[in-house]
């Protein structure tokens, strides 16, 4: 019998294999308190002001695209034997919130823009089946790997903070507003990083890539098909299954995160 | 009269920059008061309007020193939502404020902010619309809008909250003519009701109803005049690259004390001066013939039938809605699409016809220079996007052709910059060298001068002008009639989807008026025309 | 013996799976289209005057019907609420895009699954599975992870995961093609989301109109440079793909250089001035809303006597 649940939630706990709730939800809460407490630490807690709320909705509007227009597209040109090993959509919105953390660069950016994100996606397409159960694990599963990391890296998580401006002029009065604003940017301290592959400006954000694109591989097929998806509609957990898509995943999500971090840092470099 | 903004010795520097970007002793303007800041792009002007509004150093970090107070209030000792109940602030490009669906919701989004009750919302709302007489766009959507449409829509929201001081950072760079003289026609009611800044690249515009001018240089006041005095600074206004009207230029070498162009024109027509018009050359060698149709769902037909000449600058121009990007999009054949219209144009060169919306065969007779042209900057380096064309589609320009180009754009030492760190006015530069690098001899330039202040588009027409020399047929949708009489050999106008009207400037300028084209003073001028 | 029409017919269905949906996703439909059934357009039909708290309810219940009945059910629900479409501003047109779409996402998820669907799964899915073959594939498209059979069992459970996704991607839609975000967002504000969240969701709906408007001129754009140029046009596909990788980067930072001055913008009208907002408009419950309540509770109803009459869903999901 199947249980029709409320909202599109079986709420079924007790599939073979599943993992103990308690140690989900423990799980969140120690990353979370985590999170809270290195963030305050070393001082990577700032409120978020507006324009990061629309840097966001920005970030937010690309996954959408992306994940209904670009991303099945993608995923047409790959055999099934090989969507274990890439699946372009999630890989996209991945990039993509790699650019948004890079610009806003504030511990919870990472949960906010895939709160931000479900959200829409369930306007668009879902039509908020599942909730907020699916809003849960993409902002604790996901989000929460990415505020690590700057908190970690003190708000820098590209090797780009608001630090570092390049200069306008030689002049003392008069230097120019950030790229992105009203002012303008001269290219003296505007170089492509024309040096080596690993050349300096670019070693943190392949770190960045490498960082973040293991436990993105990691926690998907961990906590999807290991929890949510018996919790949602009573998926059969298969370990083996799940150890298996971990392996496979992992190759794209490292080449995907440094990719994406180089293209974060460069974004951020031009905005500012 | 009672202080409306008091400055003192504020200084500011953006975060991880030790140099300053802004450094004003002293500055205040009364209440009622209207003043014109003006100054090159990154002179500091926005820097200090920020300063004004408590964006600085509120919301946008760096280091802040000195004092400003709205009427006798520090902004540091208050919060930003708090300083926007007195300080109304409209921003450049309408399309970046404008959040909301409906005209409707957008204006009440500040009262709304301030959780003020929904009846009460509603008559705000009215009023604001009203006040600048947009009641015709009640219950339209925003995204339907024309630029100068939505910047009025803007500047109801900001209205709403009926601010004690306005401030109106260059309202009317990116609008079309009709919507930037219905924001000079507000701006000329308003003046004495509240404290007007108003930041303008268009200084004609605005003479006539501002009580004083200030100019920005290197984040410093270098002139803080009465406008009466203004003829006094002329010289340092040219130095200091600011656009100044013709008539201000010759009331000061004809020993006037009055700049309007009344006088002016009637001191010219008593003195029987001659003034020079722009050169105009029409080329001789037929470059592209097109023709065709366009019919969009909504009812609107586009008809046309146009040849252009090599070695000419046309401007298209018209008011919103004409037809002008209509065209534009007919002639590099991206009108293919079946939710818009239907489409049949054909173009023609002397050794080509095309009649199909290939867009890559059209691309190689014609270069298209978008508005938005940070969009085909796609490669890392500004080296790379000149050579992009002849890497993808291997075209016959050798590398000292594109070392020619490179030079006639001053773009040598960017060579190994990423294209998109540079600012705007580099930008520009590189998305239009990359155009011509990708070989071909028509250009088609959409409001090439949008945002531009007035060094920047004295740069864009030499630069097409060399082109003209050099035998390129230049064809460009402008707004800035100014620039038009300036630069172009030959004006075509659209209206309702036909053309009206096609000459020299001269010949279009002496009609214009009824399609809704004001002519520019320098016009008025030389034909004695009093605008 | 495998015939060469075998071989073909086998080809013909492959290429069919992967090249419809993309041919429809691109072609037909493409970035004006997929922004039409995107965007909200005004006009005054029924649809657009029921709340959109009662829509996120249908979207809700049609997503609780697909997903416990049969998949037949689904098909029968995703025509039902595709059909309402031809209600709405260039209703015609809607419907055709919404139709595409639908079909493409159709066909792409049903050849997505159907070809690849084990023996195991299928026997958890039909008790006393016996396989009714339809077609033999080619013994090396066991590379690509093709069974060695298509059967129809196969199809059927993967009409039952298609037709799950497409009758509540149709209703989602039409919320969203009928409504404001601020209507919509007035109806989250109800749940108690906080104010900038609802703001940043208000300016991701106004954004992706934005998106889809620069991508597609950023790729048009490496077109006329010759993008693909000196290739097949039956390579196009691929070339339209390269030019939106390559025109993301600049279309985000140009959206991005604009999301300053909307910040700003926000910030100088007052924007979070107060932990409370108020809304102008109100989404009050009207006459229509109860008919449409109505039709939601017709629908969970009908979803009971389906599982009674035992045409509840059969299939679990994996």
């Amino acid at each position: 019998m199947i249980k029709m649940g409320f909202n599109g939630i079986a709420g079924n706990l007790s599939e073979p294999g599943i993992i103990p709730w308690p140690i989900v939800a423990i799980y969140f809460a120690l990353a979370s308190l985590f999170l809270f407490y290195i963030a305050r630490k070393n001082g990577s807690l700032s409120r978020f002001k507006t324009v990061d709320y629309v840097y966001v909705g920005i970030g937010a509007a690309f996954m959408i695209v992306w994940n209904f227009f670009v991303g099945p597209f993608l995923d047409k040109f790959v055999p099934s034997g090989a969507a274990s090993f890439i699946g372009f959509g999630s890989l996209g919105q991945f990039v993509i919130l790699l650019i948004v953390i890079g610009v806003v660069r504030k511990v919870g950016v990472g949960m906010l823009g895939w709160a931000i994100y479900d959200i829409l996606a369930d306007i668009y397409s879902y039509g908020f089946g599942g909730e907020p159960i699916y809003l849960i694990y993409k902002m604790f599963a996901f989000g929460i790997i990415m505020d690590l990391w700057i908190a970690a890296t003190r708000g820098k998580p590209f090797g780009i903070g608001s630090g570092k401006i390049p200069k306008a002029s030689d002049t003392n009065v008069g230097a120019k507003a950030p790229a992105g604003s009203s002012g303008f940017v001269s290219a003296s301290g505007a170089s492509a990083g024309t040096g080596s592959f690993l050349s300096k400006p670019k070693i943190i954000p392949v770190i960045a890539g490498i960082v973040m694109g293991i436990p993105y591989a990691i926690a998907g097929p961990i906590f999807f098909t290991g929890f949510f998806a018996p919790l949602l509609y009573g998926g059969i957990v298969d370990w083996q299954a799940i150890i298996f898509s971990m392996y496979a995943s992992l190759p794209s999500f490292l080449i995907f995160g440094i990719i994406g971090s180089l293209i974060a840092a460069r974004v951020s470099k031009v905005l500012g | 009269m009672s202080k409306a903004i008091e400055v003192n010795n504020i200084e500011f520097a953006y975060l991880g920059s030790n140099d300053k970007s802004l450094s004003i002793h002293e500055f205040s303007v009364e209440e009622g008061e209207s003043v014109l800041i003006t100054g090159l792009s990154g002179s500091g002007k926005s820097t200090f309007i920020q300063c004004i509004n408590g964006i600085i150093p509120h919301i946008i970090d760096g280091t802040f020193d000195g004092s400003v107070k709205i009427f006798g209030n520090d902004t540091k000792e208050m919060k930003v939502p708090e300083i926007s109940r007195t300080v109304g602030t409209l921003l450049q490009d309408p399309e970046r404020q404008v959040i909301n669906y409906t005209v409707e919701e957008e204006v009440a989004f500040a009262p709304e902010n301030f959780n003020i009750p929904a009846a009460e919302i509603k008559e705000m709302v009215n009023n604001a619309i009203s006040s600048v007489g947009i009641d015709h766009l009640k219950g339209k959507e925003t995204l339907k809008l024309s630029g100068g449409e939505l910047q009025r829509v803007a500047l109801a929201s900001v209205l709403t909250m009926d601010p004690r001081i306005l401030i109106l950072d260059e309202p009317t760079s990116n609008i079309d003519p009709e919507g930037t003289n219905q924001i000079f026609e507000f701006l000329r009611k308003e003046v004495g009701k509240r404290t007007l800044l108003v930041v303008e690249h268009k200084v004609e515009r605005v003479l006539p109803f501002i009580d004083r001018v200030v100019v920005f240089d290197q984040g410093r006041i270098v002139i803080d005049d009465k406008k009466e005095n203004i003829l006094n600074d002329v010289s340092l206004l040219e130095k200091l690259g600011i656009e100044i009207p013709e008539n201000m230029f010759l009331a000061r070498k004809m020993g006037l004390k009055s700049y309007d162009i009344e006088t002016v024109s009637q001191y010219i027509s008593e003195n029987r001066i001659a003034l020079k018009m722009p050169e105009r050359k029409i080329g001789d060698k037929l470059s592209l013939r097109t023709s065709g149709n366009v019919k969009y769902d909504t009812g609107f037909d586009l008809n046309f039938n146009l040849e252009f000449k090599s070695g000419t600058i046309t401007a298209i121009v018209g008011k919103n809605g004409s037809g002008k990007s209509t065209l534009f999009k007919g002639l590099i054949g991206w009108l293919d699409d079946m939710h818009q219209a239907v489409s049949d144009v054909k173009i023609e060169t002397p050794e080509k016809v095309i009649k199909d919306n290939n867009i890559a065969e059209r691309g190689k007779i014609i270069g298209y220079l978008p508005q938005s042209f940070d969009l085909m900057l796609i490669n890392r380096t500004v080296k790379r996007e000149l050579h992009y064309s002849r890497r993808v589609r291997g075209n016959s320009n050798s590398d000292s052709d594109i070392e020619r180009i490179t030079k006639l754009f001053t773009l040598e030492k960017y060579m190994d910059t990423d294209p998109l760190m540079l600012s705007q006015g580099q930008r520009r530069r590189v998305a239009m060298a990359a155009t011509i690098a990708g070989g071909p001899k028509i250009i088609l330039m959409d409001e090439p001068t949008s945002g531009q202040d007035y060094y920047h588009k004295k740069n864009l027409g030499d630069e097409i002008g060399l082109l003209k020399q050099m035998g390129y047929t230049i064809i460009m949708v402008s707004h800035d009639m100014r620039f038009a009489f300036h630069y172009a050999d030959r004006m075509v106008v659209l209206d309702n989807g036909k053309i009206v009207a096609d000459g020299t400037p001269e010949e279009v300028f002496d009609s214009s008026e009824i399609y809704g084209l004001l002519p520019p003073a320098e016009f008025s001028l030389r034909r004695g025309i009093i605008v | 013996m495998y015939s060469l029409l075998d071989t073909f017919i086998s080809w013909f269905v492959l290429i069919f799976g992967v090249g419809a949906p993309l041919y429809v996703i691109f072609k037909a439909i493409g970035f004006n289209g997929f922004r039409e059934i995107t965007v909200y357009s005004k006009y005054n039909t029924f649809l657009y005057r029921v709340n959109p708290a009662i829509k996120i309810v249908f979207a809700v219940v049609i997503m609780m019907v697909v997903t416990t009945t049969i998949w037949w059910i689904g098909a029968i629900l995703t025509v039902a609420v595709l059909s309402l479409y031809i209600t709405l501003e260039h209703g015609k047109r809607k419907l055709y895009i919404g139709s595409l779409f639908i079909m493409s996402t159709l066909v792409g998820s049903l050849w997505g699954y159907a070809p690849f669907v084990t023996y195991s799964t299928l026997s958890v899915v039909f008790p006393h599975f016996t396989p009714d073959v339809i077609w033999t594939w080619p013994s090396y498209f066991a590379i690509m992870g093709y069974q060695h059979v298509l059967t129809l069992q196969a199809l059927k459970y993967s009409f039952q995961i298609s037709f799950r996704s497409t009758a509540i991607m149709a209703s989602a839609l039409l919320l969203v093609m009928t409504n404001t975000p601020s209507q919509i967002l007035r109806t989250l504000h109800r749940f108690h989301i906080p104010d900038p969240i609802l703001f940043s969701i208000m300016v991701a709906m106004r954004t992706v109109s934005f998106v889809l408007e620069y991508l597609n001129e950023s790729i048009k754009i490496q077109m006329m440079r010759g993008l693909g140029s000196k290739h097949s046009k039956y390579l196009k596909p691929i070339f339209f793909f390269i030019a939106a990788m390559q025109g993301l980067v600049p279309t985000i930072i140009h959206i991005m250089r604009g999301g300053k001055d909307t910040g700003i913008s926000a910030d100088t009208r007052g924007f979070r001035a107060t932990k409370k907002r108020s809304y102008v408009e109100s989404t009050p419950i009207n006459r229509l809303d109860y008919y449409m309540l109505a039709i939601v509770v017709i629908l969970v109803v009908m979803d009971v006597a389906i599982n009674i009459m035992g045409f509840g869903r059969t299939i679990p999901y994996n």
